[in-house]
C-alpha cells in the first residue's frame, strides 16, 4: 500500500451485520486483506465512532484526533486527498 | 477690587485641579498633567462674568463641575483597566476550548477484541502517525 510506506497505518474494523454471517477470519482471507483487522464483534468501536452503515472510514491525524469521518458514502478520491494532507 | 489676571486664573485652576485630583486616589494622580492641560478653558471663559476675585475663587473652589472633564477621563481609564484585561482572557479561553479537539476513541475499548494480521494495536501506541480506520463487514 503506497500510503503505508509513508507512515499511514490502516486498520480494518469488522462489525457484523448479523450474528450468523461468516467469520472475520474468512473475510480477511477472502478479501486478501494484509493490513491489521480487529474483530469488533459487539460493534463497540463502531458505536464509539457513530458508524451506522458501510462503507465508512475515519481518518485520525498524527495528534490522535479525528481529521474526517465518512459514514455510508466513502469516496476514494476524498480519502486520498485527506490522507495525503495528514501525512505531511 | 481685585481682578485676577488670566495667568493667575490659570495657576489657580491648576492648583485646584491638583488638590482635587490628589484627593481622588493615587491611581488618578497620574492623570494630573492631562487634566490640568485640558481644564483651564472652563474657568477662564467664566472670568468675564465674575464680579470679583474672591467670589470667582469661591465659585471655582465650590464648583467641582469645572473639573468634570477629568472625571470621564479617569472613569474611562479605570474602566479600561478593568475591561481590557478581562476581554482577551475570555477570548483566549474560548479559543482554547475551540482548539482543543478530543482524542479519537481508542480501538481496544473492551480489551477482548481479536486481531488479524497484527498484534493488538492501540491508537495511543500509534500516536504520531495518521491512522485510517476502515469499517467493513464480511458480507
Amino acid at each position: 500500500m503506497q500510503y503505508g510506506e509513508q507512515g499511514l497505518t490502516i486498520i480494518g474494523v469488522h462489525g457484523p451485520d448479523f450474528p450468523q454471517q461468516p467469520t472475520v477470519a474468512e473475510g480477511v482471507k477472502d478479501y486478501k486483506q494484509v493490513y491489521p483487522v480487529v474483530d469488533d464483534a459487539q460493534k463497540v468501536v463502531w458505536k464509539a465512532y457513530g458508524i451506522t452503515s458501510r462503507p465508512s472510514w475515519v481518518l485520525i491525524g498524527k495528534d490522535g484526533t479525528i481529521v474526517q469521518r465518512s459514514v455510508g458514502s466513502a469516496t476514494t478520491m476524498q480519502a486520498q486527498k485527506l490522507i495525503e494532507t495528514a501525512l505531511r | 477690587m481685585f481682578i485676577p489676571s488670566r495667568r493667575a486664573l490659570g495657576v489657580l485652576t491648576v492648583t485646584v485641579a491638583l488638590v482635587t485630583l490628589a484627593g481622588c486616589g493615587g491611581s488618578q494622580a497620574t492623570l494630573v498633567p492631562t487634566s490640568a492641560a485640558t481644564t483651564p478653558t472652563t474657568p477662564m471663559t467664566a472670568a468675564p462674568s465674575a464680579t470679583g476675585g474672591a467670589s470667582f475663587a469661591l465659585a471655582t473652589l465650590t464648583a467641582p463641575t469645572a473639573f468634570t472633564p477629568a472625571t470621564p477621563v479617569a472613569t474611562a481609564a479605570i474602566a479600561s483597566t478593568m475591561i481590557v484585561p478581562t476581554t482577551p482572557s475570555v477570548a483566549s479561553a474560548v479559543q482554547t476550548v475551540a482548539v482543543a479537539k478530543p482524542l479519537a476513541p481508542d480501538i481496544n475499548i473492551t480489551g477482548q477484541e481479536k486481531w488479524f494480521n497484527s498484534a493488538p494495536l492501540t491508537l495511543a501506541g500509534l500516536r504520531g502517525k495518521p491512522v485510517f480506520l476502515v469499517f467493513w463487514s464480511d458480507i
